[in-house]
């Protein structure tokens, strides 16, 4: 498609997509170097972006696939609400309403405009999971919510500053709803010092490149969808579908069907989740914004080598029927839609396996297994933890899928060993793979992981949130299903009590707590 | 005899050179670059230097001091091509070295790799012992001798020529630790053995057992090497060497064949070293400097900050990410030898992959048959007709490599290599942003050294694109690592991990720390201290320097605000926590402190651009609008003349 640019403008072209890339990473790093709130800083939750005044995505930083995308329905939803021609140097403009181009509520969105000598010449964009935002349970991500007034404040788009100053009110609004209103407040000015991070590197690039600027962008966003139609053509046409489910809705305690086709046709592809259960009265809604990093993370690992902007889009036929459990109506809760979304994520995967058996990869086991302790130790004083434990990675046709790793579109960390044991009265008595539980095949798919904790003294409460205690990863291309998640409690007395994929109990000294993530799909009949 | 007729000498070891630095007490300088035989590394490092001697008419009874700098361990965690090691951990723990953080480096992958390689540390040789103590350091299991004198056993039978012992919570008591290095020892003197407690002073154990079971894979080789070169040295009559870390500082021989891993980025320290000390001739403190040093592969790109070299906790090398206090070296994919493509949607790309030097880009006439940067320059008329080495460049063949690139642009070829090097200034200039705001430094105004074969030939475009008016090209980048052996310290640390409030009730058990290292220090010597902090729940220390003797913890809790703002845009109103303490001491000052050497290279002095000036060393490349002159240490430099900084103005006033 660069035969539409001049040959003139063709040395400047790869210099500003290198220019353009680095400058939305630095305002992630910036974001996340910074940023107070844990899951921000350790699961790298929070993403930056430019855009073009029309709102297309010129560039989006290196961050969490979880985040891909995300900020386009954001960014849409403010130019519904706020022309671009009203907006001002030094505007903010917030927002995190799932139902309004949002994810879930800890995600505040901030984007501003980008003036060059009084011309709107893009719009920087930067979202993070923030600390807490209110709702029935710190945090801000309860479990149990049956309705998004559970689960804390919702910020259709306003505009949050006028010449680079955070609107007092709107602070002192923010403040009040959050239980850690410093630490809301200290992210926010980190959003914002990202977004004057991003405006700056646009601002001088905008200069040197003068009148070209823009031609130069559109021929970016053409040369990612040329890759990304390109890629598409290299595979054969077809239609498959693949079913999945999640254990539960985290209320009720029926399955949750993911379901999703895909129609693969010369350089199109059309993603349909019809058939996917309708939307759950538990968390596990998934807001539409929050599905399409999915589809995003699908599609930019079609084209690797293309830059991370709105070309992707273009082949792309997203449907997401309306009240789903991937397009939930007001007022669904939508707190815990992450395990919806690496579930979607690797439907697509699975499916693709049936459209490219010989190139895809199994499906991942998907599984990131949340663990939240709270309690007090024998000298009475709290302690709190919150640990992720991931599990396995798909088989593939090039070889065996990689045990115990966070796959798809989550990267949380584990919490160290030593870190665990100096925080809290908790000892690991092991931590290693679940050895066996990738499914067998020509290439085995990775193991899940195996975490055994026991409360040395005192007492808590324990938050599990796993998944795939009913539903196995399936293998692809003939290959077998991982194995299944398992948790159970080994009481001191030497009871064994097992626990379903959500579960919360007491445990006192003594007690254990065992947790086996599920394994991956293995790939290709056994040889 | 008086010193002044001793010389220190500085030799270097790279791939292809060794070279060979020498300066006397009267300021008398000579070097050599000799190409290296093809032999065991410490023989071919000391026939290199006996030729350079002799060379240089340097009799060895005048030799006072040789600081060594050596890329053996580098090319070991470069190549992995080393048996592997044994590891001992506790029981329950065996995978723990696999997991690692159970992330992924590639985001975007739909089939992500292990991110520990299994080889190093197969199943059957990762051992599990009982035994354990707490976070607190108390023993809650004690080691069970009839199981520990069994395991050594089995690994002194297993044919392992190295162990690593990766117990949890050793750095609180390392007891356990110390008695299974015994028992391995017990059972085979020969065994080479890390201990984590001794490698790293930090909790958080992956990182520390990723770094001990690496320091234990080098440590035979490293060990084996060090050896040999003191033997062959003390055989020649020289004295025994200092050996040049990888935080660019010099220890003993024996210190580090203790802790080989230390060495893991020794050469580019050695090259920061030379940076610094022929940046630092330039005068003005306040005024960062960043290092661009392109080779055949990558640039590296360090940074000097107040005077001293900017170091970091971890370094990236073949994959691994390690845990290691180094110069804070990032590398960006970008060297002559980068290969140029046009993909699919007939747009440009540079690198990552390199044809390096072998058989290198088309321009060198070794069979290489993709085009590459440097066959770009070689279109643009920005190289001699014969590089320094003798290698002539034939310039048909770069033009037809790259005539196939311009048409699969749709343009001429001069348009074709004109983008191709405006994306490596691009690609450098937007590493080096990313290096130094990392860091808090604004590179907007630093002066850039270029070093490397390549780095004078990009560092003008490079420093335009940050708003830099200054480049500076040493005299003698050719050895720049050799004289940065010369221009390093002889040092000493000493480590604390610490988990303390910054508070008044806290500030008494830092003092006991800061007493601890005191004891250790030699009683004259004047420390340089500093801490590593974080807010409270953070996890991403930031360093910030400590006066313990003027300090109190309100002035020190100020000051890590003002860093973290520094670094990180904003301050939180939060209690702050303590996680490091690290003093360090010099023991032996430098040979060589910011004089350059005058050397012999002239050049032709105030050209201006755009032009090309061809050193015995290097080519520079002299942009429009850009001057270079000759200093009076015999040093290039290039300086934006005032018609090119407006438009920098401009900018600036736009943003």
């Amino acid at each position: 498609m660069t035969s539409r640019l001049p040959a003139t403008l063709v040395p400047r072209l790869e210099p500003v997509r290198l220019t353009l890339q680095a400058a939305a990473d630095r305002m992630q790093d910036s974001l996340i170097g910074g940023a107070y709130s844990a899951i921000a800083r350790e699961a790298g939750d929070g993403a930056a972006a430019l855009f073009l005044p029309d709102g297309r995505l010129l560039v989006q930083a290196r961050s969490l696939p979880l985040l891909l995308g995300s900020l386009i329905p954001a960014v849409e939803a403010v130019l519904k609400q706020f022309p671009a021609d009203t907006m001002r140097d030094g505007d903010g403009y917030l927002l995190n309403d799932p139902f309004m181009g949002g994810t879930h509520l800890p995600d505040l969105t901030l984007v501003r405009p980008i003036f060059l000598q009084q011309t709107l010449i893009g719009l920087a964009a930067t979202s993070l999971h923030h600390q807490d935002v209110g709702g029935i349970t710190p945090g801000s991500i309860p479990p149990h919510a049956t309705s998004i007034f559970q689960e804390g404040l919702r910020l259709p788009p306003v505009r949050s500053h006028r010449d680079s100053q955070l609107d007092a009110l709107l602070g002192a609004l923010l403040a009040a709803n959050s239980r850690t209103p410093d630490l809301l407040l200290g992210d926010l000015s980190s959003q914002w010092s990202g977004t004057s991070a991003g405006g700056r590197e646009l601002q001088q690039l905008a200069l040197r490149e003068g009148e070209h600027f823009l031609v130069l962008c559109d021929a970016l966003i053409d040369q990612t969808e040329t890759l990304t139609r390109q890629a598409l053509l290299s595979y054969p046409d077809g239609i498959a579908s693949w079913e999945d489910a999640l254990d539960s809705d985290g209320v009720g305690d029926d399955p949750v069907a993911i379901r999703v086709t895909l129609e693969k046709r010369g350089d199109r592809l059309r993603i349909d989740f019809t058939g996917s259960a309708p939307q759950t009265r538990g968390p596990v809604n998934a807001a539409p914004a929050a599905v399409l990093s999915a589809a995003l993370y699908f599609m930019r690992s079609l084209a690797p080598d293309a830059p991370n902007n709105a070309g992707c889009l273009l082949p792309l036929d997203l449907h997401l029927p309306e009240g789903s459990v991937v397009n939930p109506l007001w007022p669904a809760a939508v707190n815990a839609r992450t395990g919806t979304v690496k579930l979607a994520c690797n439907a697509i995967i699975g499916a693709w396996s049936g459209i490219a058996p010989h190139t895809a990869a199994a499906a991942n086991a998907g599984v990131a297994a949340v663990i939240a302790f709270a309690g007090k130790d024998a000298d009475g004083r709290d302690f709190t933890l919150t640990e992720v434990v991931a599990s396995g990675a798909g088989a593939h046709a090039g070889g065996d899928g990689t045990p115990g790793i966070s796959t798809d579109v989550s990267n949380a960390r584990n919490t160290p060993v030593e870190i665990v044991e100096a925080r809290t009265p908790i000892r690991i008595e092991q931590y290693g793979f679940a050895t066996g539980s990738g499914g067998g095949g020509r290439h085995r798919g990775g193991d899940g992981l195996r975490r055994v904790y026991r409360l040395t003294d005192g007492k808590g409460t324990v938050s599990y949130r796993g998944e795939r205690h009913r539903h196995a990863a399936r293998g692809a291309a003939g290959g077998a299903a991982g194995a299944l998640s398992r948790a159970w409690i080994e009481r001191a007395d030497g009871r064994i009590e097992a626990l379903g994929a959500k579960a919360q109990f007491e445990w006192q000294a003594g007690d254990r707590l065992h947790v086996e993530t599920a394994g991956a799909g293995g790939w290709g009949e056994p040889e | 005899m008086s010193t002044a007729v001793f010389w220190s000498i500085g030799i270097d070891v790279g791939g292809t050179y060794v070279d060979v630095a020498a300066v006397d007490g009267t300021g008398r300088y000579q070097r050599r670059k000799v190409p290296r035989i093809d032999a065991d590394p410490a023989i071919s490092v000391l026939a290199a230097l006996d030729d350079a001697l002799h060379a240089m008419a340097i009799a060895p009874a005048t030799v006072g001091r040789v600081a060594h700098g050596s890329t053996l361990v580098t090319n070991m965690l470069l190549e992995r091509k080393a048996p592997p090691v044994a590891v001992v951990t506790n029981r329950g723990f065996a995978d723990l070295l696999l997991v690692g953080r159970q992330n992924r480096s590639d985001l975007y992958t739909l089939t992500p790799a292990p991110q520990t390689p299994q080889a190093l540390f197969p199943d059957a040789l990762r051992f599990e012992i009982a035994g354990r103590c707490a976070a607190n350091g108390a023993e809650i299991e004690p080691l069970d001798p009839a199981a520990l004198t069994a395991l050594a056993r089995t690994i002194a039978a297993s044919g392992v020529s190295a162990v690593a012992v990766c117990l949890l919570h050793a750095v609180r008591n390392p007891a356990h630790e110390i008695a299974v290095g015994q028992a391995l020892l017990a059972a085979n003197p020969d065994l080479a053995v890390s201990l984590s407690h001794a490698v790293d002073v930090a909790s958080g154990e992956f990182e520390r057992f990723l770094a001990t079971a690496l320091d234990a894979y080098v440590k035979p080789s490293s060990r084996q090497y060090l050896n040999a070169f003191c033997a062959g040295l003390l055989a020649r009559g020289l004295p025994q060497p200092v050996i040049v870390t990888s935080d660019a500082g010099l220890r003993s021989p024996a210190m580090v064949a203790g802790n080989p891993l230390s060495l893991a980025l020794a050469g580019p320290a050695a090259a920061m070293s030379g940076f610094h000390l022929q940046g630092a001739a330039g005068g003005d403190k306040s005024m960062p400097c960043i290092s661009v040093e392109t080779g055949g592969t990558t640039t590296d790109i360090g940074l000097i900050e107040h005077g001293d070299i900017v170091c970091g906790r971890r370094i990236d090398i073949g994959g691994l990410s390690i845990s290691l206090r180094a110069t804070d070296i990032l590398s960006v994919p970008v060297g002559g030898g980068s290969i140029v493509r046009v993909n699919q949607a007939g747009a440009l790309r540079l690198g990552p992959q390199s044809m390096g030097s072998q058989p290198g880009p088309a321009a060198y006439g070794r069979g290489g048959t993709l085009p590459t940067l440097t066959d770009a320059l070689v279109v643009l008329n920005r190289l001699p007709a014969t590089l320094a080495g003798g290698l002539a460049l034939d310039v048909a063949a770069a033009r037809q490599v790259m005539h196939g690139i311009a048409e699969a642009l749709g343009c001429d070829i001069e348009a074709a290599a004109t983008a191709v090097v405006a994306t490596a200034a691009a690609a450098i200039a937007e590493g080096v942003k990313a290096h130094a705001y990392r860091h808090g430094i604004d590179p907007t105004g630093a002066r850039l050294i270029a070093g490397g074969g390549g780095g004078a030939q990009h560092a003008a475009e490079v420093a335009e694109l940050l708003g830099s008016d200054c480049v500076l090209i040493p005299a003698d980048a050719g050895v720049v690592s050799a004289l940065g052996c010369l221009a390093a310290s002889e040092t000493a640390a000493a480590e604390s991990a610490l988990d303390l409030a910054l508070t008044t009730a806290d500030w008494p058990a830092l003092m006991a720390a800061v007493e601890a290292i005191v004891a250790q220090a030699e009683s004259q010597a004047r420390i340089t201290w500093s801490l590593e902090a974080v807010y409270q729940g953070q996890s991403a220390a930031l360093e910030f320097f400590f006066q313990p003797d003027r300090d109190d913890a309100a002035a020190l809790a100020q000051r890590f605000d003002q860093v973290h703002e520094r670094v990180r845009g904003h301050a939180f109103a939060r209690g702050v926590r303590l996680l490091r303490l690290r003093g360090q001491w010099m023991t032996r000052p430098a040979t060589l402190q910011a004089t350059v050497p005058a050397s012999a290279a002239g050049s032709e002095a105030d050209c201006s651009g755009p032009a090309s000036i061809f050193t015995e060393t290097t080519s520079l490349w002299i942009p429009a609008s850009w001057l270079c002159c000759q200093t009076a240490d015999g040093n290039l430099q290039m300086r934006r003349t005032g018609q090119a900084q407006t438009r920098q103005q401009a900018l600036k006033g736009a943003a």
